[in-house]
């Protein structure tokens, strides 16, 4: 079984998961290309996210004058994740990190899945390791692997080596697939020590990953493809 | 009657309030009119979650202050 992970291909799960509906729903989009569905998607997230800008902003305001750990208890309690994310969206990255350094990475979670995507990169370069490691095991149990696949692309490097190790095995294997930049296909692979790149081998064999690990042995460099290829 | 590739790029274009990439009139009229409806829904799927959210987040809030509250931070 061969995997489409093309550039097209993951532009239109993007769309779909954007969309919450099913990528069969938007496949006819594809003959025009990855550049432009990238741009039709921004396009339509700008319209999803960014009406009611200023009422956000000014909830940020309200929250900046609010002590951290009081604006954390009200954003788990009263907000729910879903204002959260919205609120979150048009927060100071270091603001944002703050009460989120309060909350659990269960309702983390619940926030990284409903945040508008485009803002992912810039909370996840200011966050702890730890607190993106547990927010990633979370994600990863939900099976969001999308919303791991930009974490993952945007964290720096010793953050990412954290995620990376709590992610299991097979979750690692299939947020990769989904992550658009080989270069950064390829740093992830090399934070393997030995034993985990032969674990990821064994899903090839028995989890049914044989289509996945092909896919990323192609994209990652040389190096890498030696060390998940060597018998 | 189906709309013409002209007319569903047009209503897309009025939904997101900007012309999207050329390709699209390449598409067929029947894919982008469904694209429309799909980031209609998720529109109003988002408005009314962020509602009721609003809503549940106002329970907290001495009912005096609600009106005001509600009025800062609801689109």
């Amino acid at each position: 079984m061969s995997l489409d992970n093309s550039p097209v291909q993951l532009e239109l799960r993007r769309l779909a998961h954007v969309l919450h509906i099913g990528v069969e729903e938007v496949e006819g989009l594809a003959p025009m290309g990855a550049t432009d569905l990238r741009v039709l998607r921004e396009q339509v997230m700008a319209k999803l996210f960014d009406e009611g800008a200023d009422s956000w902003e000014r909830a940020v305001a309200v929250s900046g004058v609010v002590p951290t750990g009081l604006a954390a208890k009200l954003t788990e309690r009263a907000l729910g994740p879903v204002l959260a994310a919205r609120v979150t969206a048009h927060a100071p990255p270091e603001k944002a990190n703050d009460i989120g350094g309060k909350l659990s990475p269960s309702f983390m979670a619940d926030i990284a899945v409903h945040v508008d995507p485009r803002h992912i990169g810039d909370l996840a370069a200011t966050m702890p390791g730890d607190r993106v490691a547990a927010i990633g095991r979370e994600l990863a149990a939900r099976e969001e692997y999308l919303v791991m696949a930009d974490f993952v692309t945007a964290l720096p490097e010793q953050t990412l080596r954290a995620t990376v190790e709590a992610l299991p095995d097979h979750a690692l294997v299939l947020i990769l697939v989904l992550v658009e930049d080989p270069e950064r296909i390829t740093q992830v692979v090399a934070l393997l020590d030995d034993r985990r790149v032969m674990a990821l081998r064994a899903l090839a064999d028995h989890d049914g990953l044989e289509a996945h690990l092909s896919h990323i042995t192609d994209v990652v460099d040389d190096t890498q493809r030696a060390r998940l290829t060597a018998a | 009657m189906a709309p013409t590739s002209e007319e569903a790029v047009a209503a897309l274009a009025t939904l997101l309030t900007v012309d999207p990439p050329a390709s699209l009139s390449q598409i067929e009229p029947v894919v982008v009119t469904r694209l429309t409806e799909a980031v209609a829904a998720e529109s109003r799927r988002q408005e009314q979650e962020i509602s009721r959210a609003v809503d549940d987040a106002l329970r907290i809030i001495p009912r005096p202050l609600r009106g005001l509250v509600k009025k800062l931070i609801v689109p």
